[in-house]
């Protein structure tokens, strides 16, 4: 086989060989779906937030905080905290 | 900072331990917010008065007042500045220690809906496997609840009598209501401004038991540097495709597990991942806690 012919061979199996390694298929059945869907659940680390005990409202936590003689302390921010979108 | 300071071990403990704690969302705290007018004004209070005392007021602070409500110090930034600020404030008032004035619970729970809703918990998370730390940010996962009327969710199912293989494109309400959530946490207007650009949700009948979705997606998103007004034809941020199984009893007509998990999706050249599955009502007796199931 000419040299040129070879290499021409070389370079396309090389080519597909890293296409096939970049991202391995998923199987036809569906049970990945639900591995993925465990996996990708929060960790306990990602949800410390939740250990604090956190009041309803300003009105409320005032009214807490004067009647267990304790300071009182608000975080204010943009979006949705507890959902993780802020 | 709820990834980080609001995380941090020591101020955990220092709240729960000596302070009553609250968070605002300024969504509901502004001019148009949702929160009652009195509300709005005790906070406001607290501002103003931190402002009168040149405190280092902002949108996005931790505001520290006297048990009387008098503001006596203004935060921001890493865990560390907190740490030093609520020691300091500790000491000052000589507060004692205690047990949390209010229990910790979930600040995410599972919505109460109508019996034969169907509620879906969705996770986006930074792709576990490919994460690149680039595109949005990296520290916090996004969860959402959608809740699906009976009306709605039975779009996910077959027609009476389909055989196996039946195809059908699910409703584009429908689809909008689970998919405008497909994006990781960033500054943004939440998924009521997204901007899908082109959407498809093919079901699949693979069995009499169940349907395969196959889902693709590109979204624009309504990000911070906020341009003002409502936006229109923003840029593509979002590109994602899905997969999706919906196990359901065909004589009964209900559905039993609803899962899907992306199959790649990028924001902006960040990679991520989101996950979504059904989660039932609780059960007469049952203690309402945290319903996502956690990796340990």
């Amino acid at each position: 086989m000419k040299r040129s012919l070879r290499l021409s061979w070389a370079v396309i199996v090389l080519a597909t060989g890293i296409v096939f390694a970049a991202e391995k298929p998923l199987p036809d059945d569906l049970s990945w779906v639900e591995e993925r869907v465990q996996q990708w659940q929060p960790q306990a680390g990602e949800r410390k937030f939740d250990q604090i005990g956190w009041g309803t409202d300003v009105r409320a936590g005032l009214a807490l905080a004067k009647k267990h003689n304790r300071p009182f302390f608000v975080f204010t921010h943009d979006g949705r905290m507890a959902r993780g979108r802020c | 900072m709820r990834a980080v300071a609001l995380a941090n071990d020591t101020v955990i403990s220092l709240l729960n331990g000596y302070f009553v704690p609250v968070y605002t969302s300024n969504d509901d705290y502004d001019k148009t917010g949702s929160a009652p007018a009195d509300e709005k004004a005790a906070l406001n209070n607290i501002w103003t008065e931190a402002a009168q005392k040149e405190l280092p007021v902002g949108s996005v602070r931790g505001y520290i007042t006297t048990p009387e409500g008098d503001p006596i110090a203004c935060v921001g930034g890493p865990a560390e500045t907190l740490i030093a600020e609520l020691r300091k404030t500790i000491k000052k008032l000589g507060t004692r220690e205690g047990k949390p004035v209010v229990e910790p619970r979930t600040q995410n729970p599972r919505p109460n809906t109508e019996p034969d809703a169907l509620a879906l918990h969705l996770t986006a998370r930074p792709d576990p496997e490919k994460q690149n730390g680039s595109g949005f940010w990296h520290d916090l996962v996004g969860e959402d609840w959608i809740v699906y009327s009976r009306e709605e969710w039975m779009k996910f199912l077959p027609a009476d009598g389909a055989a196996p293989g039946s195809t059908w494109d699910v409703d584009r309400a429908v689809a909008t209501k689970l998919l405008s959530h497909f994006y990781p946490t960033v500054e943004d207007f939440g998924h009521a401004t997204n901007d899908i650009k082109a959407m498809s949700m093919k079901a699949t009948l693979v069995s009499k038991e169940r349907v395969r979705l196959d889902i693709s997606l590109k979204m624009g998103l309504y990000t911070y540097p906020h341009p003002g007004g409502k936006p229109t034809n923003l840029p593509t941020a979002v590109e994602a495709t899905a997969t999706g199984v919906v196990d359901f009893d065909p004589a009964k007509k209900v559905i039993t597990r609803f899962a899907m998990a992306t199959k790649s999706a990028t924001m902006n050249g960040g990679y991520f991942a989101v996950a979504v599955r059904s989660v039932p009502a609780l059960e007469n007796g049952q203690k309402p806690g945290i319903n996502a199931p956690q990796r340990k």
